[in-house]
């Protein structure tokens, strides 16, 4: 009986040791693997990184300073720029500015207020728009006219008035453009 | 006993047998043993050395990423991390009839449409050319440095004759670009002429390959200093042009151009001739240019006190046998702004005479012009400056820049030191980092490098420079047109012209040396040939390309005080 209890035993420790070194090879395999798809990886960046290197100087071969000139002066003809294109300092850049002509539209701000008692949290619209309704005494901030011309507003009334004299007929109007073209070409 | 003894002493054949099979045997043992000792002492070594080498001696590691990437030789950039010199793995295209082996035709298809294949993939090659290649059965290149694109549509041909092995290569991107500056790598691998050369320990140094090397260099600056300089070549028929423009506060070159020029990717045999640098290794009298040199010299020994002091300026000046003219007759006498901007011989002599041959040898020392030019470059020319004292009349001809030779680098050199505050600082072609301060040695006082600041200024506006007046730039600069010496004297036909300039004068911040080799009148110059007619252009027309990218706007609402000396001058109209 008791020859058959250390067999087992015997047999017990050999079952786990064979388990053991069992997972011990598969995690050296699997280790292994892992250790190959490294290397194969850094292999992969070796080569993207050469090609990259090969392709960056090719670029840099065709846009050489040499390719570029002979490129100006056959296609483009560009010239050193003038003074005039220069603005020395900001009171020239504010010389650009003309007094705000009558009934011109509302120049456009940056919205400004106190954000001391929002919570960074409330930058989501609910929450701002609870904010506002908790306020209903607020007044809405009345614009004050200004003592002199602003060349930031001067910059925006002409971005708009170029907006609407440039504005884009809409698609559907375009399509029937198109529609009437291909009937007429029919 | 005795018959015992007698029997052994008579030993019977067999016992004799028996001995000689005994030692015999033990003969085998000991040699058996000798070798068995032997291969036990072979046995021992062969584990010590295994020992050794586990142990002691690094076995052959795989390279680390880091290190594969790391490239065989350094790469150099410009100031600003433009590729100017760089080392790849490239791929070319090889032509191995062996490749299939059996014996047939070296190609599936035929060699006519292998070529045109070819070709359609590389435009710039020869179809022809190609045919006679795949043609001959010999194994060659039928082309370098192809791309990945490239590689990947010759493989779809299926020919196992073509083949892409990878080979290192040294490419410049720039092509000739500043090649002077750059140089070149040989078969061998080492580096020739330029920064290749000069810096080609530290180009291979594993440690510190792996970090590009950035020149003081501006690509964008070099590139218009060689356009404009190529184009006066043109322009002027001239044999060569230099050029360099030198920051006057650190020294640093933003570009340096020899030309004509040659292509470092292929050195041949047109190229070898043009690798000799005219900026650094080739020295010129430079004549005129040498006038602001002398005047800021005399102003600084206080020799010059006034500028308004009037000097003989109709007649030659006779320095025993000798005569010292000018081209035309300026007037009766010219003041000191008036001797600048009329680039007057014969006032200058005078007034390196009264400044005194110490003063002035002194003061062309101390700007380095006695030595070779103070650049990494490794080929700097030997300037030819008389060292012991010299006569009364190489004094006065040197103030008007005749019997120096020096290099357009000196002369950079010399003129940032005038116009920057008066400190020489030695030239660099390495970039210096924000703030790096380069001590240098003072040759002029703050107080005259004011005075020629405004004078260098004068001539441009109302004197020979009047050409290189770019707008809004306030260009500075004086003219130099100087024969070139051959044998029996000074050739009349062959001009040096040069202009040195700097920029902005109210705070100069560059310099600028261009220098045409031989240029010649046309209608376009009206036959003229001397600087203020191809050399002063060239800088009037490099200023307004280079000083935006440099920082310097051009602005017309700003120029150098001039008030107190404008009256001193006569203007026409």
């Amino acid at each position: 009986m008791m020859v058959n209890r250390s067999h087992v035993k015997t047999a017990g420790w050999a079952a786990v040791l064979l388990g053991c070194a069992s997972a011990v090879a598969m995690l050296m395999f699997k280790v292994n693997a892992v250790r190959s798809e490294v290397r194969n990886a850094e292999e992969r960046i070796v080569e993207l990184q050469r090609d990259n290197l090969y392709l960056e100087t090719e670029f840099e071969t065709r846009a050489s300073q040499q390719q570029l000139a002979a490129l100006n002066r056959m296609e483009f003809g560009y010239v050193a720029p003038g003074p005039g294109q220069f603005l020395p300092n900001e009171r020239a850049l504010a010389a650009f500015a003309e007094p705000r002509a009558a009934g011109a539209p509302q120049m456009i701000r940056v919205a400004r207020g106190d954000i001391a008692d929002v919570e960074l949290a409330s930058f989501s619209g609910e929450v701002a728009e609870a904010v506002a309704d908790d306020e209903p005494e607020a007044k809405p901030r009345e614009e004050k006219p200004t003592a002199q011309p602003s060349f930031q507003r001067a910059v925006v009334e002409k971005a708009e008035d170029a907006a609407k004299e440039k504005a884009q007929p809409s698609f559907a109007a375009l399509f029937a453009d198109y529609r009437l073209d291909k009937e007429a070409s029919e | 006993m005795s018959v015992a003894l007698g029997g052994v002493a008579q030993a019977s054949p067999a016992f004799r047998l028996h001995q000689e099979r005994r030692r015999v045997l033990y003969l085998a043992k000991i040699r058996g043993l000798w070798i068995a000792l032997v291969f036990f002492a072979l046995a021992v070594v062969a584990l010590a050395r295994i020992a050794w080498l586990g142990a002691v001696e690094p076995g052959a590691q795989p390279l680390s990423m880091a290190q594969r990437l790391l490239p065989e030789r350094g790469e150099i950039v410009d100031r600003n991390g433009v590729p100017l010199a760089r080392a790849f793995h490239a791929r070319a295209l090889w032509y191995n009839p062996q490749a299939i082996g059996d014996g047939g035709a070296p190609l599936v298809k035929s060699p006519e449409a292998v070529a045109k294949a070819l070709a359609a993939i590389f435009p710039e090659a020869d179809e022809g050319r190609l045919l006679r290649k795949l043609k001959s059965g010999k194994p060659t290149y039928l082309a370098r440095r192809i791309l990945p694109r490239q590689m990947a549509k010759v493989h779809a041909l299926g020919e196992p004759a073509l083949e892409y092995p990878p080979e290192k290569e040294r490419f410049y991107p720039q092509g000739s670009l500043a090649a002077h500056v750059i140089g070149f790598v040989d078969a061998d691998g080492e580096g020739k002429v330029g920064m290749e050369e000069a810096l080609q320990d530290r180009l291979l140094d594993p440690a510190g390959r792996g970090e590009p090397v950035a020149l003081s260099i501006d690509a964008r600056v070099q590139g218009a200093l060689e356009d404009e300089l190529m184009a006066g070549i043109e322009m002027h028929e001239a044999i060569g042009a230099a050029g360099v423009i030198l920051d006057v506060e650190t020294g640093e070159v933003l570009a340096l151009a020899s030309l004509p020029s040659f292509n470092p990717n292929r050195i041949d045999s047109d190229g070898a001739q043009n690798i000799f640098n005219r900026v650094t290794n080739q020295v010129y009298e430079l004549g005129s240019t040498f006038k602001p040199l002398s005047v800021a010299a005399a102003i600084e020994a206080g020799t010059v006190k006034s500028l308004a002091r009037r000097y003989p300026a109709r007649e030659p000046l006779k320095v025993g046998p000798h005569r010292i003219r000018d081209s035309h007759v300026i007037g009766d006498s010219l003041n000191v702004p008036e001797t600048l901007i009329h680039s007057s011989n014969i006032v200058t002599a005078q007034i390196a005479d009264e400044l005194g041959v110490e003063r002035l040898q002194k003061t062309m020392v101390d700007l380095g012009m006695s030595v070779r030019p103070e650049i990494e470059l490794p080929a700097r020319g030997h300037p030819l400056f008389e060292t012991k004292k010299w006569s009364r009349i190489r004094n006065m001809t040197v103030s008007y820049g005749h019997g120096i030779a020096v290099t357009p680098l000196h002369l950079a050199s010399a003129y940032a030191a005038m116009v920057n505050g008066g400190i020489y600082r030695p030239a660099t072609l390495m970039k210096r980092a924000p703030g790096e301060y380069v001590e240098g040695r003072r040759v002029f006082s703050p107080a005259t490098s004011a005075k020629m600041r405004q004078m260098l200024r004068m001539i441009v506006v109302y004197g020979t420079g009047r050409k290189a007046d770019a707008e809004g730039f306030r260009v500075g600069g004086k003219t130099g047109s100087a024969e070139k010496p051959g044998s029996g004297g000074y050739r009349r036909t062959s001009l040096v012209s040069t202009f040195a300039a700097a920029f902005p004068m109210d705070r100069p911040r560059y310099v600028i040396i261009a220098m045409f080799d031989e240029p010649t009148g046309n209608a376009s110059t009206y036959g003229q040939r001397t600087a203020g007619w191809n050399a002063a252009p060239a800088v009037g027309r490099i200023v307004p390309r280079i000083g935006p990218m440099l920082g310097v706007d051009p602005d017309a609402t700003r120029d150098i005080d001039l008030s107190d000396l404008k009256p001193l001058v006569v203007t026409e109209g």
